[in-house]
């Protein structure tokens, strides 16, 4: 007969427990579980829609701190994150465009998204490039403007290409005056315009005499005044203005109320101070008029914040995204500054009255480096009213932000959100996580009449193209000596 | 009038909040074109509301109590279709999280998600469709993950790749293609319930790993841990990585006393590291290669083991200090010799083959080997058995373990040919199997008995339960419930085809053959 | 066992009901369903609920000591569910109920007499004016505006179902399938024949009981349970009001009735509506209809008030439901032989 009494030593293989993901068949899940096992199972779907190959270059991306490119990749983001959240935007003057932008050519017109040539620009974008070379006075009637940008007598480059950003056409001429915006921690700046109001306005194509007046007097009145007055007060920090506005149902892309009216506030006093009575009231009049006036300073925030976590080598972090009304663009930190683009499709929303989405143009502007910078449509959590631009809910509004943490890599807790239990905005998408997820960036945006001159016509939301995600991906891979399939490296 | 149509869906287990059926009822009516919508749960009285009110369907009279009904009233098939989607897409819509909590709490959809919600992962089971399996392994194990990867139809480049990443992290890659594993008690895939011990199981073979382990757990010992390592680890291109990994844990692992590895015959060149790893271990060794014990083993101090029994009894014994008392010898015992014979007794003289349907693919391999020994290699010909679970046959259909309609076809099928006298089976337990196998065969096998018996003859059907006690099916009811039915029950497979091979009356019991 | 948790939910009150099923060693249920007040458990064929405090204790459950909503909780349908004695398990989920907490007593048998003290007229008025006033879209609670009669209803119970189904906006009918879909009623609410057949059975279910005819009474019932829109189709909630009612002031046949709907509730309507008769015929009742009863019965007007006015509340149409039946209950004893007797 055996010994049967004898002891036997358990011992583990994990003495922490079983933590385990199940990826697949959620019915593996159940017996491991009903023995003591934790396990999360994956609502999984097929990587890259079902490319295979993508889908292993993924994998082979993936941080490793043990694999030459997983290492490198993983300290490239940290570093790159590191940039985007110690970033401090601070607006420091408002100058013409010809003294602040660094090699801005004197018949140079940038434009927004990445670089198209004149004879593919939509509607709009053709409309306010015949506004601007009206306004700088280089032709005295549209038809003239119209043969000098088709014969190569302007110069076309993108707002992005200067570290400047512009909404919707995005033109941007020599002597518009520009927001200076400065991240004091790295020392870098970004511009943009100053935004014109709604209506007809240069940026949706309009150029008429309204247009070119009110250009005038930016120019020659608000510009310096605002110029002015900033060296009174004193550089004005962004960042915190930007907090205090997502405390305060804006998201700082397509909602700038509060941001606005926080901006007027700091502003006033210095404003007064400064300018005669007549210009103090006239700018400060056009401001009231005018809720978006905050989103070009936002945006210069935001390019400024972007530009800072842009070139580290093997970053997947995402620091443009841009359209031009005919593609839509992105640039990844360790890319280079190659643009990733795809077509760009008209956003689903709401129409004023009279307007269907066959008035409508392609998604449009470099607002989107809002989104890229983790606010816009990944801080609508914080601004509930915009969901109503797609007929959503509140609750949508929660879910586009808790939908954008899955492809990004950290959470800024400078910029909380007290509806979500004050977590910070979703920050830094990572191009692996929107190619592996199949969850796109989502932005809101204004949409613009496809003719030029006609302005908004409404308002939703816009998704960026997997496309772009996938070819950056691919690049990444390419840089790296990686193949999809076979070994790696 | 006459276009009117009405379209219904039935969503089984549906359980909604009412206010919420009735924003959605409410909702699809203002759909331009529908007439009207209802969204009832299927109670026999609401039903009959239904067919009053002209919304019922040919789906809606399957609708239990417990299934939510959506039905549709509209002017033309375009728009009461587009408000079944609209219905439906209103109900899925709805997001679980709707309150205004934190941001977690979402199923992830990616491993680097899952693991910033679980802490302390180490183990990815993964189960994806095998051409994208790589590309999740690859990323559990870049991020420190164990991977049990049930998943086929891999790539064996992937499969090299995979476990060369694997061993430089010291990590364990199980699978592709891994049935089973149990690691500190806890199962994994197609598994067994299996008491704990000190007995280590390695295999390249899901029934053979649960062959083994169940056999152990019937003998009243228990296993430490059981580590499956994938079909083709002991070929040559993978080196028996996974197996040489997972031996170098289990010699060092203090619960282990014996160790027991299992594979189909593997390259020579693989063999001969696994044995050199086995001499020197500190821990006694038993070998099973399915057939072919190369002679390394029978000189060497690990023990060799003919069947999956075979190995059992080897492990039970060295961990019982090399006593083995009261354990089985391999031959069938007499009560089951009987009912073969008084069974046999019965067949024609014509009905001398035997028709093996396997669900194991293992299993079935061992029971060919066994009535090769025993009938002789130049009769095996009269006799034909399949692995139902091998590719050709379980494409596009659920695994036989699950599903027994093709085995139990085949079972009726067999009964017909004038020439079968045995029908042989094995039936697996466990979690991940059909939850009542005996209740899924005994249809099938009545069927095939009363064809044969139609036809002037009868049938011998001898079957092995592979399960335990504590199996979710419960191995004794199982066996009860075959026995009842006239099946010839052995304790394990090879027992089984040994009892198969005397029926055929071809050999004795002496095992005279087998010494050859 | 080991289980890594990360939310531990308390217990505010575990029902009479329930105590003994799930303080039990090996308690093994499914999530059956999941609400934002309330999670429903499946052990074996019966429902188990864990309710927030908003819902109140539930007949065959337990309230949470929680006021988030429970759809943050990561529970889905279908996720195991395993008890020991002190607590309740969602390994999947992470979450652990501790169960240590006071017994509330479900049961509302023969808690008050037969006598009908003096506000409980007054109340009833008040309560047929505020349903009234709320037209309810679906559920017998579309009826009750349609029925200013529904106050001799309560009087004379035997002939006030005429007087309604007389009425012009219901039709009685007998189950004919309609030529054409224009010509078919609607589902929902009171222009359904299905509904008028439907409502005529619950008000035979109250004859029947006033006049002690408890075949005619059960057979009334078996039509209409299982009958109506949600997870507790209106019929269902109609019974239970109505067997709460009798089983509180101790009406003969109240026991018998309630047996009789949970036996023939089997597979004729959903299983959390089967698992509320289940417990009518235990008679244990939930939080709420132990209040609105004894709101009506003994409150005062203001609280007979809020206690009608949330009543209307309670899901899409169960409330109107539910408080139909506390009303026919009422006056079904009111009204009965045995008034004379008792007082």
């Amino acid at each position: 007969m055996a010994d049967l009494v004898r002891s036997t030593v358990v011992s583990e293989i994990f003495p922490e427990g079983i933590n385990a993901v199940n990826v697949g068949l959620a019915g593996f899940a159940q017996p491991p579980q009903a023995n003591g096992a934790r396990v999360v199972n994956l609502d999984w779907r097929l990587p890259a829609d079902g490319d295979r190959e993508l889908g292993l270059l993924l994998a082979r991306l993936e941080d490793d701190s043990d694999d030459p490119v997983g290492s490198h990749i993983k300290s490239a983001n940290a570093t790159a994150v590191q940039q985007i959240l110690a970033a401090k935007p601070v607006l420091m003057d408002v100058l013409p465009a010809r003294d602040a932008l660094p090699g801005l050519g004197p018949r140079t017109i940038l434009h927004s998204g990445p670089p198209i040539a004149w004879a593919r620009m939509c509607g709009p974008m053709r409309g306010a490039v015949i506004g601007a070379i009206l306004f700088e006075g280089w032709a005295d009637t549209p038809r003239r403007a119209e043969e000098m940008a088709d014969g190569g007598e302007v110069e076309f480059a993108p707002c992005h290409h200067f570290h400047a950003v512009g909404p919707m056409a995005g033109i941007l001429s020599p002597s518009m005056p520009v927001v200076i915006v400065e991240n004091t921690n790295k020392e870098n700046r970004a511009y943009a315009t100053l935004n014109e109001g709604l209506g007809k306005v240069l940026r949706f194509g309009a150029y008429d005499q309204s247009v070119l007046d009110r250009l005038h007097w930016m120019s020659k009145t608000l510009g310096p005044a605002l110029s002015e007055t900033l060296r009174a007060s004193g550089p004005i920090d962004l960042k915190v203005l930007t907090s205090q506005a997502l405390q305060m149902g804006d998201e700082c892309h397509n909602r700038n109320v509060a941001s606005t009216s926080l901006f007027a506030r700091l502003l006033a006093p210095a404003l007064v101070r400064t300018l005669d009575r007549e210009t103090a009231s006239a700018v400060l009049d056009f401001i009231r008029g005018n809720d978006h006036f905050y989103l070009n300073l936002s945006m210069a925030a935001c390019k400024s914040t972007m530009d800072a976590a842009h070139g580290f080598d093997g970053s997947t972090v995402v620091t443009a995204m841009a359209r031009n009304g005919v593609e839509f663009g992105i640039r990844v930190s360790g890319a280079g500054d190659k643009w990733f683009t795809s077509p760009v499709s008209v956003p689903e929303g709401l129409y004023f009255a009279g307007y269907g989405p066959a008035n409508a143009n392609p998604d449009l502007g470099d607002s989107a480096i809002t989104e890229t910078a983790g606010i816009g449509g990944f801080a609508m959590a914080a601004a509930p009213a915009i969901v109503r631009f797609v007929g959503g809910t509140p609750a949508d509004a929660l879910n586009y932000t808790r939908q954008m943490y899955r492809i990004t890599i950290t959470r800024n807790p400078d910029h909380a959100l007290p509806a979500l239990g004050f977590a910070g905005t979703p920050t830094a998408i990572d191009a692996r996580r929107v190619v592996e997820s199949g969850i796109l960036p989502v932005i809101n945006t204004g949409i613009a009449h496809r003719e030029p001159g006609i302005g908004q016509i409404g308002a939703g939301i816009a998704r960026a193209p997997m496309e772009c995600f996938s070819a950056a991906i691919r690049e990444l891979g390419w840089r790296f000596g990686l193949r999809g399939v076979g070994h790696g490296s | 009038m006459s276009s009117e149509v009405v379209q219904s869906r039935v969503f089984k287990n549906s359980y909604r909040d009412s206010v919420e059926l009735m924003r959605v009822a409410a909702e699809v009516e203002q759909i331009p074109g529908v007439i009207r919508a209802a969204l009832l749960m299927g109670t026999p009285a609401n039903k009959a509301l239904l067919v009053e009110s002209m919304l019922d369907g040919p789906e809606t009279g399957g609708a239990g109590p417990n299934d939510l009904i959506v039905a549709v009233a509209a002017g033309d098939p375009d728009a009461a279709g587009a408000a079944l989607a609209r219905a439906a897409g209103l109900m899925q819509d709805q997001p679980p999280e709707a309150g205004a909590s934190g941001p977690d709490r979402i199923a992830p959809r990616t491993i680097a998600e899952a693991v910033t919600q679980l802490p302390n992962a180490n183990l990815a089971i993964i189960s994806t469709p095998g051409p994208y399996a790589t590309a999740e392994a690859l990323k559990a194990l870049k991020r420190g993950l164990n991977v049990f990867l049930f998943s086929d139809n891999v790539p064996i480049a992937d499969e090299v790749e995979l476990k060369r990443l694997a061993a430089r992290k010291g990590l364990l890659v199980m699978g592709p293609d891994c049935g089973t594993s149990v690691l500190d008690g806890i199962p994994l895939g197609f598994a067994n319930e299996l008491r704990r011990g000190s007995i280590g199981l390695i295999g390249a073979s899901g029934t053979g790993l649960q062959q083994v382990s169940c056999l152990i757990d019937r003998m009243g010992e228990g296993v430490s841990q059981v580590i499956g390592v994938g079909g083709r680890d002991l070929d040559e291109q993978i080196g028996g990585t996974m197996m040489l990994a997972a031996f170098e844990r289990l010699s060092v692992d203090p619960g282990t006393e014996v160790i027991v590895l299992i594979s189909k015959p593997p390259s020579p060149i693989v063999a001969q590291k696994i044995l050199e790893a086995a001499e020197r271990s500190s821990k006694p060794v038993v070998i099973n290669f399915l057939g072919s014990t190369p002679s390394a083993v029978r000189d060497g101090r690990t023990v060799p083991a003919t069947t999956l029994e075979d190995a059992a009894v080897a492990a039970v014994a060295l961990c019982r200090g090399g006593c083995t008392a009261d354990l089985p010898t391999g031959e069938p015992d007499g009560k089951s010799v009987e009912a073969v014979r008084i069974q046999a007794a019965g067949l024609e003289p014509n009905q001398r083959s035997i028709r093996g349907l396997y669900s194991g693919g293992t299993l079935c391999k061992e029971a060919k080997l066994i009535l090769e020994r025993q009938l002789g290699p130049e009769r095996v010909m009269d006799h034909r058995l399949i692995d139902l679970g091998d590719d050709e046959y379980t494409v596009g259909r659920p695994h036989p373990m699950i599903d027994f309609r093709l085995r139990n076809e085949r079972i009726v099928a067999e009964a017909l040919d004038p020439a079968t006298g045995v029908i042989l089976l094995d039936v697996v337990l466990g979690y991940g199997s059909h939850p009542d196998p005996a209740g899924a065969l005994l249809p099938a096998l009545e069927r095939a008995r009363r064809q044969a018996e139609e036809q002037g003859r009868t049938l011998l059907v001898i079957a092995s339960v592979c399960g335990t006690a504590s199996d979710p099916q419960d191995l004794y009811r199982q066996e009860t419930a075959l026995e009842s039915a006239g099946v010839v029950l052995a304790p394990s497979n090879a027992q089984a085809a040994r009892l198969a091979a005397l029926a055929i009356g071809m050999t004795s019991l002496s095992g005279a053959a087998e010494s050859r | 066992m080991r289980a890594i948790t990360t939310t531990v939910l308390g217990t505010r009150l575990i029902s009479s009901g329930v105590v003994a099923r799930i303080r039990t060693f090996g308690f093994a249920a499914t999530i059956h369903s999941v609400f934002a007040q309330a999670v429903n458990l499946l052990a074996e064929d019966e429902i188990v609920t864990l309710a927030l405090p908003s819902v109140g204790a539930p007949p065959n459950g337990v309230v949470l000591d929680a006021d988030c909503s429970l759809l943050c909780l990561g529970l889905r349908p279908g996720m195991a569910v395993v008890g020991n004695r002190g607590h309740l398990l969602v390994p999947e989920a992470g979450l652990t109920v501790d169960f240590e907490a006071p017994i509330w007593p479900a049961g509302l048998a023969n808690k008050y007499s037969l006598t009908f003290p003096g506000p409980l007229a007054r109340n009833m008025e008040m309560a047929l004016d505020l349903s009234a006033s709320r037209v309810a879209a679906q559920g017998f609670g579309a009826f009750i505006p349609a029925v200013g009669s529904l106050r001799g209803l309560l009087g004379r119970v035997a002939g006030a179902a005429e007087e309604l189904l007389g009425s012009a906006s219901i039709q009685p009918s007998v189950a004919v399938r309609p030529r054409s879909l224009s010509e078919a009623p609607a589902v929902y609410g009171p222009s359904s024949p299905s509904y008028a057949r439907s409502f005529e059975a619950a008000v035979s279910v109250a004859r029947g009981m006033r006049s002690h005819d408890l075949r005619t009474a059960i057979v009334a019932a078996e039509e209409i349970i299982g009958f109506g829109p949600g997870l507790t189709p209106s019929g269902d909630d109609f019974l239970v009001g109505f067997c709460a009612v009798l089983a509180a002031l101790n009406y003969p046949g109240a026991f018998s009735l309630a047996s009789a709907c949970a036996e023939k509730a089997r597979g004729r309507t959903t299983v959390v509506a089967e698992s509320f008769l289940r417990c009518a015929a235990r008679g244990e009742f939930s939080e709420r209809l132990h209040g609105l009863i004894d709101a009506l019965l003994v409150g005062d007007s203001a609280r007979a008030y809020r206690g009608v006015e949330s009543a209307l509340d309670w899901g899409a149409s169960s409330g109107a439901d539910s408080l139909f039946g506390v009303l026919m209950g009422f006056g079904t004893a009111k009204f009965s032989d045995l008034r004379n007797m008792c007082e």
